[in-house]
């Protein structure tokens, strides 16, 4: 559940691109103990009283968030964990019945701190659940399912959600609910999270009705706060039919390690499903599915431990069954690249900073493209965000790459180096390296692609940025920072587009620049200032690229980058 | 309840380019049968229950299909569109005891009728759990076992935040419940946990008092205080190379636990650090044995070291590895008319014969050639199979110089067997039959019958029993070609009601791949039972 508010909110984000990234298979080189962190802590409540017994889980601050540490409370309520790798961690405990005030906003720690959680009583959300003729329903799952939280996010569908069901008198009880709103609906495909179902499930084919006795649109928010009991959230159940998608997915290997199928809703923040139920033969089937429309996607699990995965498919459920669906399994591609450093040959005055990139600090992403099409397509939705570091020799290996279109971005620290070149030939070939940040790489599946380059450069310089603003003029908000290669026949080199978001007190900051002459501009931003500062960068960000060179060469604001130069410039808009 | 008049959408027509037409062929789905029934509750139908089946799976665990039925305003219910197997038909009624779970055989295009389910109000057992102070324990693991009913039965459920449980569906007998934990079973549970305690507050399941559960019965008040808490320690030690006394990095410890009433399990426990120590922590009091988890290729066997935990850590345990022995050979399919079949991917497993629960030994991958190699044995008399697979590839026997072995090899310590011939069949053909009673005889009510087969030339049953149905319908799937004999037993009844049914004269000639029926006569004993 967790994981996939991770993915919600690298959808909601990083709306153009998706990431596909992996560890390097290469075992750390380093010989010396790095594993000398310590985090110790304590649980307690409300009032301060310590938590006995609580199981604490301590994960690295990564994308992937491992691996995990567990411990568990003193009589004291107090917790030690030795033998970590130094660098960040986010911490975080359970206690039966309780919940953290707010479960989504996970702090993170460094290694040494000593770390207070608190707990609180969860609310309550108590009811019966009766059938048409007013006898109560036995068995059903009940799922409480937050829609806004304490500090009034909203969720849509993908919220964070609690299961039960109900007794032999159709009562149901849901506890450890932090504060918020919440939709409660009886659900054949909830379930009671102790005990999976032994027996058939009566109400598998049908609809969710929602608390008090209507369709998703027109359920009621029930408010609850910690140490709150809510009673009386009754459901009349309505029984309706939902349709059943059903299919087989081939290309499954002979040992079989199984299998999964994902349907998900297109819809942002909608709900999704993973295969309720599946034959040996790959053959698999989702039932209750509520009109709308879905991405269907098959995964399979090979004994060598690697995965192989289908194409997603676009569903339009409209109140019929559909049946026969046919998938298949394909290999996932892997890309061998390395990290090459290359030093100034001629030394520079203000290159004195020894500092050069870290390999171990470097990290390479493989952005996937979401054109309008492939938006409706959630490749890989079971990893979503995350990089690649290099070894220390510098080669890196990006592995389960699904089929499509890729850019690569690397991401590096050491102030005085810039982003020179990312290439891609076969090593200890006179094949001419092809540049691959004007383009999309192609990727098909089982694709064994060899060599990415990515060349770094010493002698990078820094923009410190100020926005100058003439008398009376407010600074407009959302402006962001170019620059734009002014050299002849630099036009085309995406890497020598840079952009930063301008801050609120009009200060901006274009780091790792490649020396040269460059146009300096500011321009209008939207709400996803993210987006637009990549957006330069994107293989087919062309046009924006152009656009601003025409614009820039209009304001003919000139700057020259020597090796390693600090430049502080006020820029009048 | 349904909406009728629902049409399949062809999903061409949704899905143009990317999803090839429909898998099922015609021919299969002209195959597909029904089962009907009724079900009832005191004598009457009930309507709006789903009834759904349950088919027994490859590992012999059943597993619950997608097909179901609703049952009308009359309580009957019909299932459509099966394809022919065994199944099992259960009801949706968690509140509810169904009468028996039937079984049903079911051939290609047949109309199974009068397959019909009687519900009975199941018991409840409602409490509450507090500790010593009196706070309600949340989420707190509660056991219920019945004693004195005609199959023992047991389920556990959880109580909620205020500490309350309630069981429901029970059918009656005598419960004995309980919370808390049993020792050893807690291993690798973090922190303190309470000790296991029986409704009132007994610590042995002997002087536990017992509830009894009727039809419809409520037992309210049902609460247990737990007491003392089991207290948890360390064990730690170091894993060295027997051979050279070298320390043994990143080996994988196993756990055997020693339960006290006499079984074991087997569980991951550690990894030696790179100086070979190995620490295992939360051990709850009782009995352990520690041990290298062989891992595939590795040459390593390791011995057993048993320890026990009483009210302190403990230290200096010392696992000593040693040059495990070695089997290579290659697996050979013997042959078949079917088509050609690649054994590479395929695996297999092997155990010591005669010994229960025993440490699992890695796995041998069959490579492109065939050949295997199995490596860190242990001396003993190893078995050979392998495990469930598409193939349905069975081992048959094993070949050493010209000479057959059936089931197993002797290797000593430390041998390095080579040249050995493992030799598969494929395993798909099927029999279904029917067994006839002798006119105007039937089966006194709970009483089944389990049919053995069994491959003339092998000396013991190559499959599983399997269960004929109330028509007397079986169904044995996965065999070896060949000719087959069968044996029936009566089961469900007590021993001294069982009839011994003589052998059937009749046999059977399975070939791969196809179904061969067979009607089977049954004979009454001469001497009565």
């Amino acid at each position: 559940m967790i994981k996939f508010h991770r993915t919600a909110g690298a959808l909601l984000i990083l709306l153009f691109a998706f990431c596909v990234c992996a560890q390097t298979s290469e075992p750390a080189t380093a010989t010396v103990d790095t594993k000398t962190g310590v985090i110790t802590g304590r649980v307690v409540n409300e009032n301060g009283e310590p938590h006995v017994n609580a199981s604490v889980l301590v994960r690295p601050d990564t994308p992937e968030g491992l691996p995990v540490t567990q411990a568990t409370t003193n009589r004291d309520g107090v917790f030690k964990l030795s033998g970590l790798e130094r660098g960040s961690y986010t911490v975080s405990a359970a206690v039966p019945a309780h919940t953290p005030k707010s479960p989504e906003t996970r702090p993170v720690y460094k290694d040494e701190d000593v770390v207070t959680l608190v707990l609180l009583k969860g609310g309550v959300i108590t009811g019966t659940v009766t059938g048409v003729k007013g006898e109560p329903v036995v068995g059903i799952g009940i799922r409480v399912r937050v829609v806004r939280d304490e500090s009034g996010r909203s969720y849509g569908d993908s919220g964070r959600y609690y299961d039960n069901m109900t007794d032999d008198r159709g009562v149901y009880r849901v506890y450890g609910l932090p504060s918020g709103t919440y939709v409660v609906s009886a659900d054949g495909g909830a379930a009671d999270r102790f005990s999976a179902r032994m027996s058939v499930n009566g109400f598998a084919n049908d609809l969710p009705t929602y608390a008090p006795s209507s369709s998703r649109e027109d359920a009621s928010g029930i408010s609850v706060r910690t140490g709150e009991e809510i009673s009386n959230v009754n459901i009349r159940y309505r029984a309706e039919r939902g349709s059943t998608i059903s299919g087989i997915l081939r290309g499954l290997p002979d040992d079989n390690r199984g299998f999964s199928v994902r349907l998900m809703s297109l819809v942002e923040g909608g709900r999704w499903w993973d295969n309720q139920f599946q034959g040996a033969a790959g053959e698999f089937a989702f039932d209750g599915i509520p009109d709308g429309d879905y991405a269907l996607e098959g995964m399979a699990y090979w004994s060598d431990r690697t995965r192989r995965k289908s194409e997603s498919i676009v569903l339009h459920v409209r109140g019929a069954d559909i049946e026969g669906l046919d998938l298949t399994v394909l290999p996932l591609a892997s890309i061998n690249g390395r990290v090459v450093l290359e030093p100034l040959s001629v030394p520079a005055p203000d290159c004195s900073d020894k500092r050069q990139p870290q390999f171990s600090e470097v990290s390479v992403t493989a952005w996937h493209r979401v054109t309008e099409g492939a938006r409706k397509k959630p490749q890989f939705v079971w990893r979503a965000s995350g990089a690649t570091t290099p070894n220390a020799q510098g080669i890196l290996k990006i592995s389960e790459v699904a089929a499509g279109e890729y850019y690569f971005a690397v991401r590096f620290s050491a102030q005085q180096w810039f982003l020179q070149s990312i290439a891609l030939a076969p090593q200890a070939t006179n094949v001419k390296p092809a540049d691959v940040t004007r383009a999309w790489t192609t990727i098909k599946p089982g694709d064994r692609l060899s060599t990415l380059t990515f060349t770094l450069a010493q002698g990078a310089a820094l923009v410190r940025g100020e926005v100058s603003l003439a008398e009376g003029q407010k600074l407009p908000e959302k402006l962001v920072a170019y620059l734009v290669p002014a050299e002849q026949g630099r036009a085309e080199e995406v890497l020598r587009y840079f952009a930063a978001p301008v801050n609120s007190e009009g200060r901006f900051w274009l780091n790792n620049v490649a020396p040269g002459r460059y146009w300096i501009l500011a321009q209008p931003g939207t709400d996803d200032t993210r987006y637009e500062v990549s957006k330069v960068r994107l293989p087919d960000g062309a046009e924006t690229r152009s656009s601003l060179r025409h614009i820039a060469e209009k304001t003919k604001t000139e700057i020259e980058l020597k090796p390693c130069q600090e430049l502080t410039f006020r820029l009048s808009l | 309840m349904v909406s009728l008049g629902r049409k399949i959408v062809p999903l061409l027509f949704l899905l143009s380019a990317i999803v090839s037409a429909n898998a099922q062929p015609a021919a299969v789905k002209a195959l597909r049968a029904t089962i009907s029934g009724k079900v009832t509750i005191g004598g009457k139908g009930v309507s709006g229950v789903v009834v759904g089946l349950a088919i027994a799976t490859p590992s012999s665990s059943t597993q619950v299909t997608r097909f179901r039925g609703v049952t009308d305003e009359d309580g009957n219910y019909r299932i459509k569109n099966l394809p022919p197997d065994t199944y099992q038909v259960l009801v949706a009624a968690p509140a509810y005891v169904q009468s028996e779970r039937k079984s049903v055989v079911v051939g290609p295009n047949e109309a199974v009728e009068n397959v019909d389910i009687t519900l009975n109000r199941g018991g409840v057992i409602t409490g509450k759990v507090t500790d010593a102070d009196g706070r309600p324990v949340v989420e707190e693991q509660i056991f219920f076992s019945a004693t004195g009913s005609s199959l023992p039965y047991f389920r556990i459920i959880r109580t909620d935040d205020r500490g309350i449980y309630r069981a429901f569906g029970l059918p009656p007998g005598r419960y004995t419940v309980s919370a808390g934990t049993d020792s050893v079973s807690s291993f690798g549970r973090n922190g303190d946990g309470p000790q296991r305690t029986y409704y009132p507050n007994a610590l042995n399941a002997s002087d536990a008092t017992a509830i009894e559960v009727n039809e419809g019965s409520e037992a309210n008040n049902i609460d247990i205080t737990l007491g003392r808490q089991v207290s948890r320690y360390t064990a730690r030690g170091r894993i060295i190379d027997g051979d050279t006394s070298q320390p043994l990095p990143n080996a994988r410890i196993g756990i055997q636990l020693f339960f006290t009433n006499g079984s074991t399990s087997r569980s991951a426990a550690a990894e030696s650090t790179k100086d070979g120590e190995f620490k295992i922590e939360n051990l709850p009091p009782g009995k352990y044995a520690v041990y290298m988890d062989a891992q595939t290729d590795s040459e390593s066997v390791s011995e057993t070291v048993r320890f026990e935990v009483t009210d302190q850590d403990i230290d200096g345990l010392l696992i000593k590895t040693s040059q495990g022995g070695s089997i290579s050979g290659v697996v050979v399919l013997e042959s078949t008319s079917g088509p050609k079949l690649n054994l590479a991917g395929h695996r297999i497993v092997v155990w010591l014969s005669g010994q229960n629960n025993q440490r699992p030994m890695p796995p041998a991958n069959v490579d492109q050639n065939g050949s295997f190699r199995l490596t860190g044995l242990p001396a003993g008399k190893i078995m050979f199979a392998l495990p469930v697979n598409r193939d349905h590839l069975r081992f048959m026997r094993i070949e050493r110089d010209g000479v057959v072995y059936r089931s197993s090899i002797e290797i000593k310590e430390r041998e390095q067997i080579t040249g050995l011939r493992v030799v598969v069949s494929q395993a798909n053909g099927t029999i279904r039959g029917v067994l006839k009673l002798p006119e105007g005889v039937t089966l006194p009510a709970p009483a089944r019958l389990l049919v053995y087969v069994r491959r003339t030339e092998d000396p013991t049953p190559s499959n599983p029993p399997v269960e004929a149905d109330a028509r007397g319908q079986f169904l044995v799937e996965d065999l070896v070609a060949g000719t087959y004999e069968f044996n029936v037993a009566v089961v469900g009844v007590p021993a001294d009601q069982r009839l011994r049914i003589p052998r059937p004269v009749e046999t059977v000639v399975v070939t791969n791949g196809a179904i061969a029926d067979v009607t089977i006569t049954l004979q009454l004993p001469k001497n009565g039972p």
